[in-house]
């Protein structure tokens, strides 16, 4: 790194536009129809110094291309052409060009991360054998399909990989992703250089640049606008003699790589040749640090981090009833209520025999992402679950673990690797976990030579020195202690570990677990994996802070104390005193679901089920009779939209401990029938599908959400597998009601009994027929109708 | 570009929200004051524009420089005194969409107001942009704003919208399969530049023809126009 300076082209866009081409829809198209004119572009770059030229492949992906009628293949290939022979008899080398496709992938798109990987893969494969010299992403916006463009360019081509990202001035991308998120994830990945490209100049680029060189090792690339545009004339303010003054200056901060974008033309690549030539970019020193990210969260491991165990089924029946139910809602819960209580980073485990759990793990790893920025830990033990796990995250993330065990090593490091994670080490092997620290020091040792062997940095490797239950082995528990600080001390790694078994068996077992993790926090702990929705336990890691001066001030101290909920206990108290009194005409649970008083209904029907009332009749003679009330007040007008919701709200969390105290019992649940509902393939409105959903499980039915843009055979084959006799479907535009019509023509023609309703915003009752459903529902309330209809 | 919002309508939100003027709990109020504020404190608005001239081909607007055709008779009305016209494009950015889906976990209602929220803020960006461009550019009579899926230009334009203004490369915004715009808090939209004082036709739930049986206020929704 550091020793000889690489230029790149400028922008090619400027240039057709100059030599008259007009740009339409698709401009790498030219290398078609013009190749000469698209040969002199390149040419003239040669002439001008550039090192590396960009073949026209910018936007050569099948989406973009779909309207010129012109194959991926053919387009590439004729560009990658053009360059070539363009650098024929010169040391120039060819980039294959690759720009976003131009969906937005999801969570918030309806591009799935699989399939940009084939939209990519199929670029790549063709820039490479019409012979490209290496890949450039540029112009990339989200981290999220940089993975999967680079993730194709490894696993199909030899191609050394660029990346550039575009940044705004705050220093994150339009989808948020910040600088050092970006040089994390992709150093991680294996890319060969990095950098920024287009939005803005080279002075202004210039903060975002100096934070990219104290977050990566890698060779920086810095392709700048021509300062910034005139939004009416498109004309840009800097000329090439002070673009190249302002590049120069990035040399001194190690950038090695420099090019440029919008605006910049042969002159201005000349006039920094001219300018720079010969000089050495500076050298970098680089801080390494021990820390994992979310595209939009670093996390760095420089006090005591939390990381929430919840996302597990072990032990939790009702987490595994919602595993086996594919309830994503309950899990998605699970991990938005640990981030609001604290924690750093999600352990995500789903491991239940009779589920395939690596595509379980993919599924849950997803959603999450969708609702948390939370950095994730993926937990397993099988090979194949890991690496499902680590390809979908978006971000750095770590892996829950490996072992001492030689044919472990071996098989996941590398995945680790490869996914640019951290790795836990349990400090045991095929013996066993050893009594002593010293042996499971040695352990430790062993796990980080060899995850070092495997390239994968010493501040990535985090140790697990495991703890057994302190009523079984009492003696062992300072063991895990001492062999902490040995980690810390001599090794100087980061220790992880699962700190609530050590209470397992005891009675008040927090007491044991949070005097534990105090004890441990101050021998080297400093990633414990724990319940961050635990009071004492949170209590105990902020006052561990405070002593150790980490907390300045005592700042976070205080304003956790001032969030403590003191009024909780008495509230309750007094709202189980209510379902005995009932002084009002209506029973106190009623009208704590009218009012929508969430704590009032798990207080109430916690103490309805201690004094001995069933389920059954909680849910028939209170829970329902309280919604069909409320239903009947939002029909008259008399309470609006939120009111509602809010009484479901309040309705659900009774359900849930209901559904608690039935699971425990392992019991049959209360499920008046299997529903499915989903919004149709192509549409991603689901907020109107929601609502039906939470109303419907009010009701005590089971529904089973496939969520948003379903495929149609996702819906067939769930119908069929789960025998559900009632689905309902929701679509919210004209574009993709016909997608709504091909879902039910599917259902029909697999010979599947079942009833089909649609709701939506464009549907009328005459359409609903037409497309043949066999009802129409309006709102919510009139779903619940229809259901009642059909299953009673 | 980027523009800060400091307020929207409440009223449009409880428009939206299918309120047909029962009282409002306090609980509500506050519910209603919450989301408003974290609507405003999580949008990123941003917006680009492009001036076109207008060909006028027999009854038939068409955008000179690229040549290309608008569609549908609404849109010839609209532009009928219109020499030249605005394409305009703006996002809340994709941060409000993970705040509304958090939202749904952790509290449904939270997450319907929240979504009617953000359809008010767009609106007032838009109003906020258009009166932008019109200062900036000096124009003294605009048309009314009409948005792909308006009455008879298909919402397919929407790709011809995106293109034109390279919406993905200015501000982040694209296009589905299904022509739905992503981030999905997000609006495009064709204002004629007027040589005389313009009359109201399009614009929001106030102005559409479909206000008083409108399924999406109903719902609490919009149909994003």
């Amino acid at each position: 790194m550091g020793d000889k300076i690489i230029y790149l082209d400028g922008a090619m866009g400027t240039m057709l536009q100059r030599n008259g081409l007009a740009a339409g829809h698709s401009p790498e198209v030219l290398c078609l129809t013009e190749p000469e004119k698209i040969k002199a572009i390149h040419k003239a770059y040669i002439d001008a110094g550039s090192d590396i030229i960009y073949a026209n492949t910018f936007g050569a992906n099948s989406y973009k291309l779909q309207k010129s009628g012109e194959s991926v293949e053919k387009v590439v290939k004729a560009a990658v052409k053009c360059a070539k022979d363009a650098a024929n008899g010169t040391k120039c080398k060819v980039a294959l060009d690759i720009g976003p496709i131009g969906q937005l992938l999801e969570p918030y798109g309806t591009l799935s991360f699989e399939n940009a990987y084939e939209i990519f893969k199929e670029m790549l494969v063709a820039g490479e054998s019409a012979g490209a010299d290496l890949v450039i992403f540029e112009t990339m916006t989200d981290l999220y399909e940089v993975k999967a463009g680079v993730l194709a360019a490894k696993e199909n081509t030899k191609l050394p990989i660029y990346v550039t990202m575009t940044f705004e001035q705050n220093g994150r991308t339009f989808t948020g992703c910040s600088v050092e998120s970006m040089a994390m994830t992709l150093e991680g990945l294996g890319v060969d250089a990095m950098g920024v490209n287009c939005s803005l100049g080279p002075k202004e680029l210039m903060p975002i640049v100096e934070r990219l060189c104290n977050a990566t090792v890698l060779p920086i690339i810095v392709k700048a606008n021509a300062g910034l545009p005139d939004p009416s004339t498109s004309e840009y303010d800097i000329d090439a003699v002070e673009f190249a003054e302002l590049m120069e200056e990035y040399l001194s901060m190690g950038v090695s790589i420099l090019g440029g974008c919008c605006g910049t033309t042969p002159e201005y690549i000349s006039e920094i040749v001219k300018r720079t030539q010969g000089e050495t970019p500076a050298k970098r020193e680089i801080i390494r640090h021990s820390e994992v990210c979310s595209p939009t969260n670093v996390v760095r491991i420089d006090g005591v981090r939390v990381i929430g165990e919840r996302i597990n089924p072990t032990g939790k029946k009702r987490f595994q009833q919602a595993l086996g139910e594919g309830d994503m809602d309950y899990i998605l819960h699970q991990a938005v209520e640990q981030a609001d209580a604290g924690a750093h980073i999600l352990d995500v485990n789903v491991g239940l025999p009779g589920i395939d759990e690596a595509q379980m793990m993919v599924k849950v790893v997803k959603a999450i992402q969708g609702v948390t920025d939370l950095p994730l830990q993926i937990d397993s033990t099988k090979p194949e679950v890991l690496e499902a796990g680590l390809r979908v995250v978006n971000g750095k993330a770590i892996v829950n673990s490996v072992n001492g065990e030689e044919e472990v090593l071996e098989k996941i490091l590398p995945i680790a690797k490869k996914y640019g994670a951290a790795v836990v080490g349990l400090t045991m092997d095929s013996n066993g976990l050893p009594p002593t620290a010293e042996e499971r020091f040695v352990i430790a040792e062993r796990i980080m030579k060899r995850a070092m062997e495997y390239g994968i940095p010493k501040e990535d490797v985090f140790i697990d020195c495991l703890t057994l239950t302190v009523s079984a082995e009492q003696d062992k528990a300072v063991e895990t202690l001492k062999a902490m600080q040995m980690v810390r001390d001599n090794l100087g790694l980061h220790c992880v570990l699962g700190v609530s078994n050590i209470s397992f068996g005891l009675p008040c077992r927090e007491l044991v677990t949070t005097g534990f993790l105090t004890l441990a926090m101050s021998y080297g702990l400093d990633m414990p994996i724990i319940n961050p929705n635990s009071l004492p336990v949170m209590n105990a890691i902020r006052v561990f802070n405070v002593i150790y001066n980490r907390d300045k001030n005592s700042q976070e101290y205080i304003e956790a104390c001032m969030k403590m909920p003191q009024q909780t206990v008495a509230a309750n108290v007094q709202a189980v005193q209510k379902t005995n009194e009932s002084t009002e005409e209506q029973p106190p649970l009623i009208r704590a679901v009218e009012k929508g008083l969430k704590e009032d209904c798990k207080a109430i029907t916690q103490s309805l089920l201690e004094n001995s009332m069933t389920e059954l009749d909680i849910v028939n003679t209170l829970l329902i009779p309280a919604l069909d009330l409320v239903g009947d007040r939002f029909e008259k007008g008399e309470i609006f939209l939120p009111q509602l919701i809010n009484s479901a709200g309040a309705a659900q969390e009774a359900f849930e401990i209901i559904k608690k105290s039935i699971a425990a019992k392992g019991a049959k649940s209360v499920s008046k029938g299997k529903i499915i509902v989903a919004t149709v393939k192509g549409d991603i409105h689901d907020i109107g599908k929601n609502i039906v959903k939470t109303i419907l499980e009010n009701y005590g039915y089971q529904v089973l959400d496939l969520g948003r843009d379903v495929p149609i055979e996702t819906v067939v084959n769930t119908a069929i597998e789960q025998n559900v006799k009632l689905i309902g479907l929701s679509a919210l535009m004209t574009t993709t009601l016909g997608s709504m019509e091909e879902t039910i023509k599917a259902l029909r023609n697999a010979g599947h009994d079942c009833k089909v309703w649609v709701g939506g915003a464009v549907l009328t009752p005459e359409y609903a027929k037409k497309i043949g459903a066999d009802f129409y529902a309006r709102d919510a309330k009139e779903s619940v109708d229809i259901a009642r209809d059909i299953l009673g | 570009m980027e523009i800060e919002l400091s307020e929207f309508s409440k009223a449009e939100v409880l428009q939206y929200l299918g309120w047909r003027g029962s009282e409002i709990p306090q609980n509500i109020q506050n519910q209603l004051e919450e989301c408003i504020k974290i609507t405003l404190d999580t949008v990123k608005p941003r917006w680009t524009y492009k001036v076109f001239d207008i060909d006028w081909q027999h009854e038939t607007p068409v955008l000179k420089e690229p040549g290309v055709h608008l569609i549908g008779n609404d849109i010839a009305v609209m532009l009928k005194d219109c020499k030249k016209c605005v394409l305009m494009a703006a996002t809340l950015g994709a941060d409000i969409e993970r705040v509304i889906r958090m939202a749904e976990i952790r509290n449904m209602s939270n997450a319907i107001i929240l979504d009617c929220c953000g359809s008010s803020a767009i609106e007032a960006v838009c109003d906020k942009v258009e009166k932008e461009i019109k200062e900036k550019l000096n124009i003294k009579w605009f048309t009314d704003r009409f948005s792909p899926g308006y009455g008879d230009m298909p919402i397919s334009f929407q790709s011809e919208m995106v293109g034109l203004l390279d919406t993905q490369r200015q501000i982040g915004l694209t296009l589905t399969d299904s022509c739905i715009l992503t981030p999905r808090k997000s609006v495009t939209a064709i204002i004629g530049i007027a040589e005389t004082k313009q009359t109201k036709r399009f614009r929001g739930c106030a102005y559409c023809s479909m206000f008083e049986n409108c399924r999406f206020r109903k719902a609490g929704k919009t149909c994003g126009r």
